[in-house]
């Protein structure tokens, strides 16, 4: 039991409970006099000289002492201590991250009141979920280059006394003139907001509300408007799907305002039923990367496919590639979907389709979190051209940057009398409104949103706005009701509405929850749609030479959020580059145009750089990357890049949204002319395939998997040994030290749900206080991450080396040389490459060989089986991470905080705010790596033994596995023999990294299941 | 006063000065010190010096740096702070010890050569800055020098003269 | 004269009628007499070099490791390259003064003391880079095992890069000692002939007080004899020490199991070289002809051409079973096909021209006797054994076991200027070395003169008639 334990400081006090007393009375053998040595009295002073030296002696002492306190740089002490934050323990909230583009139901921690990291909302679901943009949105809260302080006219203000009153006056006057009051907002879907927007509107009669998204779905929510004459997205659930047909459509990236992820993965359990996934592409995506047949085609030719599918299916098609696919969408019924993505008309195909399956994974369900409409768009332009609009509010939105026909709107706005722009950067809508506002991030507002049918998210603040800002809700407030009126509190507002939504709950309840059922009940049912007509558009669609197709990179989205040094930094899963936006182009037709992509003497990518003009806009000098995977006649490039006067990290790339005329992603009438060479890319990996060394990240096809014995394709390794042929985990040159009592962590990597999409990488990154490192640093390949996603392409042929040896290929036949001029057979990707993610962190191995080598023992192995890094004792000698087989260990190559020359978060005070203090940040010359979250562990372990408990399984947690929202990471305790990862272990398809050198690694790996006829080993 | 004096015999060859020290040993005459530019073959046994013990000094020195390895290696590695090191055996030396052969034959090295020049140093009464020991300085260039303490300084003197000697120095004790 | 017999047919290590005078003459004069300008010239290119080096090397304690060109991937480059091929220079001299002295080799006389000069130096610019390639240099001493404040916090003894701390510390300062025992009695005859006070003083200070008892003297030899027993064995563990850190190590390529023999010949090889490269330099400057003769240069050429054939079988053997092991890791090893044609293709057939190829010429005595050529071939069999170290550093890396982290080494400009810098420093020393101290151990020399001066092997030639 925990309670009858004896705390004793010393062996003696053990021995001799009452030893402190005594010794406390032993202190001052005679108290001192000072009472009657400090008083006035001159007569009859007791005190000695004796006594005044002994006083003389203890104030000097003091003094001393006193002198060797720390100094104290900076402290901001609570006044009244808040009775719920106890410093060093964490606290979380539920909230909903919404920032305009994604949403997600989260828990955030905080510690002594700061937002340190984003967590998933377990009683949220799917909608619970956070991807990398979710998990790094803490640190855009942290962003120094926010705006601060709300302005009027160009000059700053202290509080937002005259800004209110200017708007105010506007307001009236406008009113009076009956000139327009527009509220130009992002897609926000609180019911709260919308009833408050009523209340304005009530106010001022001619006040409107107008949706303006930089990447709105337009195409989808027309498409659904006429399908199910609702403007809302259809929600799917994959969970019980067999077949999934995509054409172009990134359901596991940002197609249909939210990723599939999570019931994709629950589908893909490797058996019978697994879910198979066929994805016809333009661009090498990610879903299509984890697709189990790719076929690679340029967009109008993806249209006609699923033109011919869809006649193939009432009817008949002569087209090969469709009519497979049609035979096995006809074998699957119900159980198969269809997703497309491009234009109006392939949404309403693929919803006709799924409607003609009667397919299950439509639920019915609606999704509202984007409300973007281009008719209501234009005509609030009509109005500002027309001079018509007296006020206009923008809310977290800069149409200049992200609207193709920014500039126009830039002067037209600045001719508008009482503009005010509610902003978080002092970008081109900061400079053309007369009034700013600065935006209060969502960890600072209050807010409800309803993402979906029947899903209901409150959102709360969780810090102190840190600077003078003021979310859009209660400035509206305080236009409503006026100034200093106590009706301008948002809280009671929200409270008294949620009330009505949030289906009898308590607001307290529901604040705890963060999620629940409710909000609008509304759903989507099938309701009309046009084949004929759809058919018609997309056969009309005139094929071109050259094909561009933009998209939105897992990292950066639409750009909301691009000066996050964070999420700017995680390279792209595909081309794993960091930094940049690019145009990507086949091989084929790279080498017909004469560009390239060549490694410079550290192994570098230099990249050719092209003017891209596309309806006569020009895109001047953007960097072209050879894409394996990529459709010949089709070119890719990502929006979000290139935002100027929003802070430095953002103004990385180029400005892709001039060409997003109209919001078609897919454009035709793309002209490039090479304009320049030896463009430097910051890639994480170059070398792209495995070199014939597939035992590092394994997989086979689902029937072998079915129906062949496991050593054919999963054989454990064996070592010969006089005592016969022994498993390699069981040889071993020494005893093994005893780690059965107390836990003993594994971590399981499933290859088979790891989608690649990155989210584990920035929680890792937020866990641990990983630095950036910046552009030049990352090409100088000294990234920082304790937690990579390496990606494997596949060769044209699977050669195993030593066949291919034995075959009578020479060395430079199969790895290919430069000097002789020779492409090796399993140096470069296929054209049509299958790709396969594999995470790789510290493998904690028992037998480490990174520990024997430290000379001075700064890293030593944990009783709990981790491989620790004691970053105190490191003297810096890398020879640890020379000798890690697997490259894991990353070495400071300089201080990385406090260093102007990495000007990022943990170079200014605000951006250090996002720093656990439960881990240290490194300096210069230590080695670090990933620790498997020993901070956390340690204190749920903590925790058990105050309240005298065993741990139970899944509490332990580790950051990576809490943000993989597909279950590919899975933590636990292997002594814990219930635990799920130890039923893991014993997995069929588990092998562990590496295994012939002998270190028995703490980390395994499940062999990931291509779900696909062809047997891969002769592929 | 007394009479006995220093002798000095100068010898210009290895040789001569060989016979001469064979000569005076014959006559029985105990020649003092002997100061040559360079370590003459034999002349230590004519001199009828003993053996030095140098290297056995060297040996026992060996044998403490061993010792020092060993108490070294076990102390740090397996009895103070045993650790887990790569799964390697902390239980006890004997199992770790191949770890440790290398350092502790350097610190056997290390302890035997220097401690040995020490003792070298010392027995010969040799500092930094310490004045010549030898009486003339030609005896470290070409010269070969005998140095005699007696009262008979004729014979000495006779016989120095018959095995050739260059230059003969007397001086007072 | 019974004591000095040697075989007549032996040709003499000493020429020119030398008596013991002429001995101390010729070995006193480069001190005693005024440096050239030659000297002064390259004394200040070298300290030229060494002020930019040292420059170079405060920077990157200044900014941090980050200045070289390395990579997460490939975390040692030019700096233990540097490391590993000054220690092996450092080889030669204790090996020619040691061993050859337990041979009897009588041939070494007239070398060992510049030889052992020269390890030194070497050693002293091998030290530098283990302590400037540390993150933290200021917390550098944590690598000895001292009792200290942290706790129980000491070093591990399973680190070969441990042990690399006791081989190297123990090697340095027992050759200095050794080097230094050897130098008494001709400091005592430097300081014997010294005229100016100043000269008298400092080298009163070196001779420690030396007279050259007979007592003494036999101390000495015996002193010699055990040394040379102990530095034998030292000299050997150094270099395996050194080859340790790699083939201890898991990463193929460096995991191999002949790395100690194949060390040990290459630095013996490259110490040979390299003191082939001075002393012919020193021989011309000093004019010590008579006693460096063409006799000792081609036996040095023959213990170059001898290692060096170990070095060739070592390199065969690597070649032969990275193949004949068949795992696939091995095709990229720094001696293996993908080597050859891969990116580092030039390091590869530098490695084979400069260490093979060209040495091999010493077959040929033409080539040997050939003081130039010797000198020509002597520069660019150092050259070879860097590149040697450079592919077994970086070549290895580069290409990992997960092609993931596959990635390439270019050096910055710090990274040449360190490198430049020791070689300076090197320089520095060994100019100042030549002109202050007796670059031949004169005493040794004239206990054989009468064994192979020429006059007395003349005479012993009449005698036999």
């Amino acid at each position: 039991m925990a309670s009858n334990k004896i705390q004793f400081r010393s062996i003696h006090e053990l021995k001799d409970p009452t030893l402190n007393a005594k010794l406390a009375a032993k202190e001052f053998q005679n108290e001192i006099p000072v009472e009657d040595f400090l008083d006035n009295s001159e007569n009859n002073s007791g005190t000695s000289r004796r006594d005044f030296l002994k006083l003389l002696g203890f104030s000097t002492a003091a003094v001393t002492l006193a002198a060797c306190e720390a100094p104290v740089i900076k402290t901001i002490p609570y006044v009244v201590k808040p009775h719920d934050i106890i410093p060093g323990i964490p606290n979380f909230y539920a909230s909903s991250y919404f920032d305009g583009f994604d949403f997600a139901s989260v828990l955030v921690k905080t510690r002594e009141g700061r937002p340190i990291r984003i967590d998933a909302n377990p009683a949220a679901g799917s909608l619970g979920t956070t991807n990398a943009r979710a998990q790094a949105s803490v640190l855009s809260l942290y962003d120094n280059d926010k705006v601060k302080k709300p302005a009027l006219n160009g000059e700053e203000q202290e509080d937002f006394n005259k800004v209110d009153d200017f708007i105010l006056k506007g307001l009236t006057e406008s009113q009076a003139a009956g000139k327009k009051i527009v509220v130009l907002s992002h897609s926000f879907p609180s019911p709260t907001f919308k009833k408050l927007f009523g209340d304005f509107k009530t106010k001022y009669p001619s006040a409107e509300l107008v949706t303006y998204d930089a990447f709105p779905y337009a195409a989808a929510l027309d498409a659904a408007q006429e399908v199910f004459g609702q403007r809302a997205l259809p929600v799917y659930d994959l969970s019980t799907s067999q077949l999934v047909v995509s054409f172009n459509a990134d359901f596991l990236g940002d197609f249909n305002a939210s990723s599939l992820e999570v019931s994709y993965a629950a589908a893909r359990k490797p058996g019978e039923n697994m879910l198979r996934h066929i994805q016809v592409e333009s661009n090498m995506s990610l879903t299509g990367a984890n697709a189990d047949s790719r076929y690679r085609l340029k967009p109008s030719s993806v249209f006609k496919t699923l033109v011919e599918v869809y006649n193939g299916l009432n009817g008949g098609t002569s087209d090969k590639l469709a009519s497979e696919i049609v035979k096995e969408l006809q074998a699957k019924g119900s159980n198969a979907v269809v997703f497309a993505d491009g234009s109006k008309a392939a949404y309403v195909l693929a919803h006709l389709i799924n409607q003609k399956l009667g397919s299950k994974a439509f639920t019915g369900k609606a999704n509202f979190l984007k409300e973007y409409d281009n008719a209501r768009f234009n005509e609030f332009v009509s109005w500002l051209n027309g001079g018509q609009v007296g006020v206009l509010i923008t809310n977290n939105i800069n149409p200049i940057y992200s609207h193709a026909k920014g500039q126009a709107l830039k002067s037209a706005i600045e001719k508008v009398p009482y503009s005010v722009a509610i902003t978080d950067k002092k970008n081109e809508l900061y400079k053309a409104s007369k009034a700013v506002i600065p935006f209060a991030h969502w960890l600072e507002s209050w807010g409800d949103i309803t993402p979906e049918t029947g899903a209901y998210s409150l959102m709360q603040p969780t810090i102190q706005k840190i600077y003078t800002s003021r979310q859009v809700e209660e400035s509206l407030l305080v236009w409503i009701n006026g100034k200093n009126n106590p009706a301008n509190n948002y809280y009671n507002y929200l409270k008294a509405n949620a009330l009505t939504l949030n289906g009898g709950l308590s607001f307290n309840k529901n604040l705890y929850n963060g999620f629940t059922a409710g909000g609008l009940s509304t759903g989507l049912a099938y309701s009309g749609g046009n084949a004929a007509q759809a058919v018609a558009e997309l056969s009309a669609f005139k094929p071109a030479q050259l094909e561009l197709q933009l998209y939105t990179k897992p990292s950066i989205g639409d750009g909301t959020q691009s000066n996050n040094p964070w999420l700017m930094e995680l390279p792209d899963p595909i081309s794993r580059l960091s930094w940049d936006n690019y145009l990507t182009i086949s091989p084929k037709d790279a080498k017909s145009l004469g560009l390239e992509n060549k490694l410079n003497a550290r192994m570098q990518l230099d990249g050719d750089t092209v003017n891209l003009t596309v309806n006569g806009v020009t895109l001047k000098d953007v960097p072209v990357f050879i894409q394996p995977g990529q459709a010949e006649g089709s070119l890719g490039l990502a929006l979000g890049y290139g935002k100027k006067d929003s802070g430095k990290v953002a103004e990385t790339g180029v400005n892709a949204y001039p060409l997003f005329d109209g919001y078609n992603t897919v454009l035709t009438n793309v002209k490039i002319e090479k304009s320049g060479e030896d463009y430097e890319f910051a890639g994480m990996q170059l070398q792209n395939t495995l070199m014939g060394r597939y035992e590092i990240a394994k997989e086979v096809s689902l029937d072998d998997f079915i129906n062949k014995p496991v050593d054919e394709w999963n054989k454990p390794l064996a070592m010969h040994t006089i005592g016969g042929e022994l498993p390699i985990g069981k040889v071993d040159l020494w005893d093994a030290y005893d780690d059965t009592d107390g836990p003993h962590f594994n971590l399981s990597v499933d290859l088979n749900s790891c989608t690649g999409c990155g989210a584990c990488v920035i929680a890792c990154q937020a866990e641990n206080n990983v630095p950036v490192v910046g552009k030049e640093e990352v090409r100088m390949s000294r990234d920082m991450y304790w937690l990579r996603i390496d990606r494997y392409y596949s060769t044209e042929q699977k050669v195993e080396v030593y066949e291919g040896l034995k075959e009578g290929m020479a060395v430079p036949e199969l790895y290919g040389s430069n000097l002789l001029g020779i492409e090796g057979a399993l140096e470069n990707a296929a054209e049509n490459p299958d790709v396969i993610f594999q995470p790789v962190m510290c493998q904690h191995c028992n037998h480490a060989p990174c520990e024997t080598v430290c000379p001075v023992a700064a890293t030593s192995h944990g009783k709990q089986g981790q491989n620790q890094m004691a970053y105190n004792r490191c003297i810096g000698t890398r020879y640890c991470a020379n000798n890690c087989p697997y490259k894991v260990r990353r070495f400071n190559w300089f201080n990385y905080a406090l260093n102007d020359r990495f000007d990022f978060n943990m170079n200014n005070d605000l951006g250090r705010m996002v720093l656990n203090p439960d881990v240290v940040t490194r300096t210069r010359g230590v080695m670090e790596k990933c620790s498997m979250c020993i901070q956390l562990t340690q204190n749920v372990i903590l925790e058990a033994k105050k309240e005298g408990r065993r741990v139970q399984d899944g509490e332990f947690q580790v950051a990576c596995a809490n943000a993989c929202s597909t279950g590919s990471l899975k933590f636990g305790d292997m002594n814990d023999v219930n635990s799920e990862v130890r039923s893991l272990f014993s997995s069929n398809r588990k092998y562990t990294l590496l295994e012939e050198i002998g270190t028995k690694p703490n980390v395994f790996y499940h062999t990931k299941i291509r779900n696909r006829k062809e047997s891969l080993n002769n592929k | 006063m007394s009479t006995t004096k220093i002798i000095y015999g100068l010898y210009g060859d290895d040789d001569d000065l060989m016979h001469g020290v064979k000569a005076f040993n014959d006559k029985g005459i105990k020649i003092n010190e002997v100061y040559t530019p360079f370590p003459v073959h034999g002349l230590d046994k004519a001199l009828g010096l003993k053996k030095t013990r140098i290297s056995d000094a060297a040996f026992i020195y060996a044998c403490y740096g061993v010792t020092i390895g060993i108490t070294l290696t076990w102390y740090i590695m397996d009895h103070d702070w045993p650790q887990n090191i790569g799964g390697k055996p902390a239980f006890d030396w004997a199992h770790n010890m191949p770890a440790f052969v290398d350092p502790m034959f350097e610190l056997m090295v290390f302890c035997s050569a220097h401690l040995m020049s020490l003792t070298f140093l010392i027995r010969n009464k040799m500092y930094p800055g310490a004045k010549p020991q030898n009486p003339d300085p030609r005896t470290t260039d070409d010269k070969f020098m005998m140095e005699f303490v007696s009262d008979d300084v004729e014979t000495i003197k006779q016989l120095l003269i018959d095995t050739g000697v260059e230059e003969i120095t007397v001086k007072d004790a | 004269m019974s004591g000095h017999y040697e075989a007549p047919i032996r040709e003499p290590l000493i020429i020119g009628h030398k008596t013991y005078h002429d001995i101390t003459e010729d070995i006193a004069r480069p001190i005693e007499e005024r440096a050239g300008k030659l000297w002064w010239a390259s004394l200040y290119a070298a300290l030229i070099l060494f002020v930019y080096g040292f420059g170079c090397i405060a920077y990157t304690i200044g900014t941090g490791i980050g200045a070289w060109g390395l990579n997460r991937t490939i975390n040692w480059g030019w700096d233990i390259t540097n490391f590993v091929w000054w220690v092996g220079i450092g080889h030669a001299g204790t090996l020619i003064s040691a061993v050859l002295l337990l041979f009897r080799q009588r041939w070494r006389m007239s070398v060992n003391r510049s030889a052992e000069a020269m390890t030194i130096f070497a050693v002293c610019q091998a030290a530098i880079f283990p302590v400037i390639h540390m993150g933290r240099v200021w917390v550098g001493y944590w690598v000895f095992p001292l009792p200290n404040q942290f706790g129980t916090l000491w070093t591990n003894f399973n680190s070969p890069l441990l042990w690399d701390v006791f081989a190297i510390s123990t090697y340095f300062s027992v050759s200095v000692v050794f080097w230094f025992m050897g130098l008494i009695p001709d400091f005592a005859m430097i300081r014997d002939r010294a005229k100016t006070p100043f000269n008298k003083k400092i080298y009163t200070l070196l001779a420690f007080g030396w007279g050259g008892k007979a007592k003494h003297w036999q101390r000495f030899e015996e002193l010699s004899l055990v040394l040379a027993g102990l530095a034998t064995p030292l000299v050997f563990s150094v270099h395996t020490t050194v080859s340790f850190d790699f083939a201890t190590s898991v990463i193929k390529g460096w995991h191999s199991t002949i790395y100690p023999p194949y060390f040990v010949a290459g630095a013996i090889f490259s110490g040979f070289a390299m003191v082939q490269t001075l002393l012919l330099v020193a021989r011309k400057v000093c004019h010590l002809e008579d006693y460096i003769t063409m006799y000792h240069i081609e036996i040095m050429n023959i213990v170059i051409v001898v290692t060096g054939g170990m070095v060739t079988v070592a390199y065969a053997t690597e070649y032969f079973i990275g193949w004949y092991s068949g795992s696939r890791f091995e095709d990229f090893t720094y001696l293996s096909p993908g080597a050859a044609v891969g990116p580092y293709w030039w390091a590869f057939w530098a490695l084979i021209i400069c260490n093979l190829v060209v040495p091999a010429a010493f077959w040929f005595k033409k080539v040997r006797t050939n003081i130039f050529w010797t000198f020509i071939i002597a520069l660019i069999i150092n050259i070879g054994m860097w590149f040697e170290r450079f592919d077994i550093i970086v070549i290895n890396l580069s290409r990992d076991y997960l092609p993931s982290s596959w990635t390439m080494f270019k050096p910055t400009v710090i990274d040449v200027g360190v490198y430049l810098g020791t070689i300076g420093f090197f320089s520095v020393l060994f100019l100042l070395y030549a002109r202050t101290f007796p670059v031949i151990a004169q005493a040794e020399l004239k206990s054989i003169l009468k064994i192979s001066g020429e006059t007395y092997k003349a005479k012993e030639g009449d005698e036999h008639h």
